[in-house]
């Protein structure tokens, strides 16, 4: 690409001998028969393999490899010794072993009391409404509506 | 010289020439001699390429040489190529940029006698409008001062075998673009040289 040199401005001027200076380096003596010297052993030489290129994405994704698989069975370890600490029951589950075992149902450490007055089960529809048993005990907040006196 | 590589013979391990092995492909042999022939007609170019971005003689030449390995490599594609200077150029110039990526190459490095001793070769030293070797780090120095896109434009336009078109190809842009960042390159290089006290 020429650039014709009609600026007369001495800065311009400048620009251009510059970078047609740059633009007509002329490489040493010799240099094709070198390139083919180097194509000659390219031949014999392997390719680089395409994962060699990438040695910091291989040992990085190792190591976060290896840290998941450490938080994984630390939380799996750390269950079942919980566990074991505190329920009769929970001897006869304990003989499962493996990831698998984190990810089943979870058997609470402590029993759970059902809730005193029936609970929702004793809730039933009349005339178009949610009747709540007289004496069933409504915490303070729910905004359940007070129920209607029955007739 | 032609390149005519040498093969192994896997029963006796004794290197045969191309032109002896029976077995060997026709297309193996005709890519053989079309990296040759691309070798004797763009090396010059490529060098200058290269060269535009190393500023060193002999980074740039081993990135001529890089280049042609890559295209040994993959001369599967040969016929492919519509255009065999873009594709070429684009290819050393992906390798310089690696390169200096990689290295961090400094222009700094340059040897001013090798500058002079490419002006003698090219018979600029004899030309009277020729600026000196001083004036030439300078501006190269404030070339590597420009934005990335300006100083990629006009490194290549300093490629006289290269057309605008040419360029955009090989930057992946059009040729407007080219045109716009040569233009907006050299007016920043008018004006840190115009602070220099160089006039306009």
């Amino acid at each position: 690409m020429n650039h014709p040199d009609t600026h007369p401005n001495a800065a311009d001027h400048i620009i251009d001998r510059a970078l047609h200076q740059l633009g007509s380096a002329e490489p040493r003596d010799g240099i094709n028969n070198r390139i083919l010297y180097r194509l000659r052993q390219a031949e014999f030489e392997p390719a680089p393999h395409a994962i060699a290129a990438w040695p910091r994405l291989a040992l990085a994704s190792l190591a976060g490899a290896c840290l998941c698989a450490t938080i994984v069975i630390g939380t799996v370890q750390h269950s079942h010794a919980v566990a074991a600490q505190n329920h009769p029951v929970l001897p006869i589950l304990r003989q499962q072993n493996g990831v698998a075992t984190a990810s089943s149902t979870h058997i609470s450490a402590h029993p759970v009391i059902a809730p005193q007055g029936g609970g929702r089960s004793d809730q039933h529809l009349g005339q178009g409404r949610a009747n709540v048993k007289p004496g069933t005990h409504i915490h303070g907040g729910d905004g359940i509506p007070v129920p209607p006196r029955v007739q | 010289m032609s390149f005519a590589p040498a093969f192994i013979d896997a029963r006796t391990q004794t290197p045969i020439s191309t032109w002896q092995a029976p077995a060997l492909q026709t297309t193996m042999v005709d890519s053989t001699e079309a990296i040759a022939a691309l070798v004797e007609e763009y090396s010059a170019t490529l060098y200058r390429v290269a060269y535009s971005v190393t500023r060193n003689v002999a980074e740039a030449e081993d990135a001529v040489q890089e280049a042609f390995v890559r295209v040994l490599r993959h001369r599967e594609k040969l016929g492919e190529i519509r255009d065999h200077r873009v594709w070429l150029v684009r290819i050393v110039w992906n390798v310089v940029l690696d390169k200096k990526r990689r290295a961090k190459i400094r222009p700094e490095t340059d040897d001013i006698a090798d500058h002079s001793r490419s002006l003698r070769a090219s018979g600029l030293a004899a030309d009277q409008n020729a600026i000196s070797s001083q004036q030439y780090q300078r501006i190269m120095a404030l070339i590597d001062q420009l934005p990335r896109k300006e100083r990629e434009a006009i490194l290549l336009s300093a490629v006289e075998e290269l057309s605008t078109a040419q360029a955009a190809e090989v930057l992946g842009t059009t040729e407007s673009s080219i045109r716009s960042r040569i233009f907006r390159a050299r007016r920043i290089l008018a004006e840190l040289l115009e602070k220099e006290g160089i006039e306009r």
